[in-house]
């Protein structure tokens, strides 16, 4: 079997209308992009608002978790549940008068000792003492 | 290119027509394929007219159709939809041996790499000079000859492989 050069490379002709459909494309090409949903914009910005609202009424503000913390690390509640007492700072107060307080060492641990002064030296007794 | 109208490009595209639908149809091998990949080169460059020099023009509708020519092809591959019958279909008044031929030479020219059919069919088939291919592929004119002979010597061995010879004359 044979093959001429030039029937390896004739000449094809192309479909008759080739002009007529290009033009169709470019003139669909150049038309304005269809419109966007315009309703879009304002239902995303109701949404976003709603959103926000429920949030805002779900979690108002962080003062209930401080107040949990709070009083989960006073020392009423090492009592009841039986934890070691952190060292919390003393203030005794004899009426409007401050009063010196001072720790001594104790061999228990579970025992504190104070030894309270008053600082205007008025009273020997204290009107309250509270760890 | 920015002032260009409407019927300017469709004279264009009337002059370059059948040499982009030539290439094209080497590629993909279905006739109205090959002239929607043609309509799509010129579609796609309208959309950027404006940033057109008049002077790379005939390059870069040669590079578009070429490209495109080829996605298509990748395409096809990938989906799997290879199909012989174009070839066979569109020589079907010829006679026997040349049905035969023209389906050996379509699947030769499909196994040539694709730089040197690129190169072999814009050279023989559309006749345009080293320079311009080497413009159309950004290339040199040296890479373009030693493509081209390069092309010719394996589509020979190629048909020779499937029994056809090349006649010069």
């Amino acid at each position: 079997m044979k093959i001429d050069r030039e029937a390896i490379f004739a000449e094809l002709e192309p479909p008759p209308g080739g002009p007529a459909r290009l033009r169709a494309k470019l003139r669909s090409a150049g038309a304005p992009p269809p419109a966007r949903a315009w309703w879009l914009g304002p239902v995303a910005v109701v949404v976003i608002a709603a959103v926000a609202i429920f949030a805002f009424r779900l979690f108002p503000d962080s003062e209930p978790a401080a107040e949990t913390d709070s009083l989960m690390t006073a020392a009423a509640f090492d009592r009841l549940l039986g934890r070691d007492s952190a060292p919390y700072a003393i203030s005794v107060r004899r009426g409007p008068d401050p009063v010196a307080v001072s720790e001594l060492e104790t061999r228990d641990p579970n025992v504190r000792l104070f030894h309270l002064e008053p600082v205007s030296g008025a009273d020997d007794t204290p009107e309250s003492a509270a760890p | 290119m920015a002032d260009i109208d409407e019927a300017q490009w469709i004279a264009w595209y009337q002059s370059l027509e059948k040499p982009l639908y030539n290439v094209a149809y080497r590629w993909l091998w279905d006739a109205a394929e090959s002239q929607d990949v043609v309509q799509e080169a010129f579609l796609r460059c309208w959309r950027i007219r404006d940033r057109i020099e008049p002077d790379t023009f005939k390059a870069l509708i040669y590079r578009t159709t070429l490209r495109l020519a080829s996605n298509r092809v990748r395409r096809r591959k990938l989906w799997r939809f290879v199909s012989f019958a174009g070839s066979d279909r569109d020589a079907g008044e010829q006679g026997d041996d040349d049905v035969l031929a023209a389906g050996a030479l379509r699947r030769a020219l499909a196994g040539v790499a694709e730089p040197l059919r690129q190169v072999l069919v814009l050279s023989e088939l559309v006749g345009l000079s080293y320079k311009e291919i080497a413009e159309i592929m950004r290339i040199t004119e040296g890479t373009v000859g030693s493509r081209r002979h390069r092309a010719i010597a394996e589509l020979k061995t190629r048909l020779r492989a499937m029994g056809v010879r090349w006649n010069e004359n």
